[in-house]
């Protein structure tokens, strides 16, 4: 079993994948942490206190929405994306995928040569 | 046991964070919220009261690291919210003063006065783009600037500064020409009036906003 990913490995991927998790509609700050930690299979385990500050600079940059809630009887705060913060998301899925093609083609090049030389 | 260690958790962020005391108060309480979660989680995973408690707290990690996270987005809340009160505020007191030097401005302008002009639009200068550059790096315009919060704290400080020189320069000039002023017109008494009243406003919001700017810029050279 492969060891939890630390906080550190994550730096510079936490916004996008914060934005992601908050794709499915709002959650205060608990849900996203436990979002985070089932949606990566237990692997993104971060102290959870890190996720509240960042959370509150994608609201401070127009991504998220924050507002209070009171339903449970209990100040929560919840967050929701904005439009922008769901452009931004498409935008970093599309920088995703690039950046993973580029690391998968050198870490694992094909070793029956190019698909041009076997057809 | 328990609740005593997300008071003394939740008491240790409280004191390690910039901002203003209901900055601070909404952070502590939607933290607190977090770890009363993460409690009841472990308590339904069957874990003992104490045992949950010391959990959680160990899960949101070092309540002064926590606060040291924060300070950069707390410290650009306040930059933000200081540049834009005096870029709101900035055309109405100037319009008031204008309005005022335009209907009891005595002929021939004084030294003095034409000094305390040179001295207001110097000041005016300065702070205008300080306080647009802060207030553009601290709000949405930083998805696309990244700028470290303490230039921001600087040029915010600069704007400050610069508003309240303006205002002072402007009082003691009408101090020294009140006789004049308020003797020409009744309108002119109040138009001056408004504009007394604004740049104190001004004074004592920029006196108030100080020691927590002081604190901010501190905070972040600390980090």
């Amino acid at each position: 079993m492969s060891l939890p990913v630390r906080a550190e490995t994550l730096k510079g991927h936490l916004d996008a994948l914060l934005l992601a998790v908050l794709a499915d509609g709002p959650r205060h700050g608990y849900g996203v942490i436990e979002a985070l930690r089932a949606g990566s299979g237990g692997q993104f385990d971060l102290p959870k206190g890190t996720i509240y500050p960042a959370l509150h600079r994608l609201e401070q940059a127009g991504l998220v929405h924050g507002t209070w809630s009171n339903q449970t009887g209990r100040q929560r705060r919840v967050y929701e994306l904005t439009p922008v913060g769901r452009r931004r998301l498409g935008a970093e899925r599309t920088a995703w995928r690039e950046f993973a093609a580029a690391v998968i083609a050198v870490l694992e090049p094909p070793t029956s040569g190019p698909a041009w030389a076997t057809s | 046991m328990g609740d005593k260690l997300i008071h003394d958790y939740l008491s240790a962020l409280a004191a390690g964070l910039p901002g203003s005391a209901r900055a601070r108060a909404a952070i502590v309480t939607e933290i607190g919220d977090g770890l009363a979660d993460a409690v009841t989680d472990h308590l339904d995973h069957g874990h003992s009261p104490d045992a949950a408690h010391r959990m959680a707290v160990e899960e949101f990690g070092d309540p002064v690291v926590l606060a040291a996270q924060f300070t950069p987005v707390v410290a650009a809340t306040q930059i933000h919210r200081c540049g834009l009160a005096l870029l709101r505020t900035g055309p109405l007191v100037g319009v008031l003063w204008l309005t005022t030097v335009m209907l009891a401005g005595p002929r021939p302008v004084p030294a003095m006065v034409v000094l305390a002009g040179i001295v207001v639009a110097l000041a005016v200068l300065t702070a205008v783009p300080c306080a647009v550059f802060a207030v553009a790096v601290t709000g949405r315009g930083s998805r696309r600037w990244t700028v470290h919060p303490r230039s921001a704290a600087v040029a915010v400080v600069v704007a400050a500064s610069g508003a309240v020189l303006g205002d002072l320069v402007l009082l003691s000039a009408l101090a020294t020409l009140a006789p004049t002023v308020f003797a020409a017109h009744t309108v002119t008494a109040v138009v001056a009036g408004f504009a007394v009243v604004a740049s104190l406003i001004r004074l004592i919001l920029a006196a108030r906003n100080a020691g927590q700017l002081l604190h901010i810029r501190t905070a972040l050279t600390s980090r």
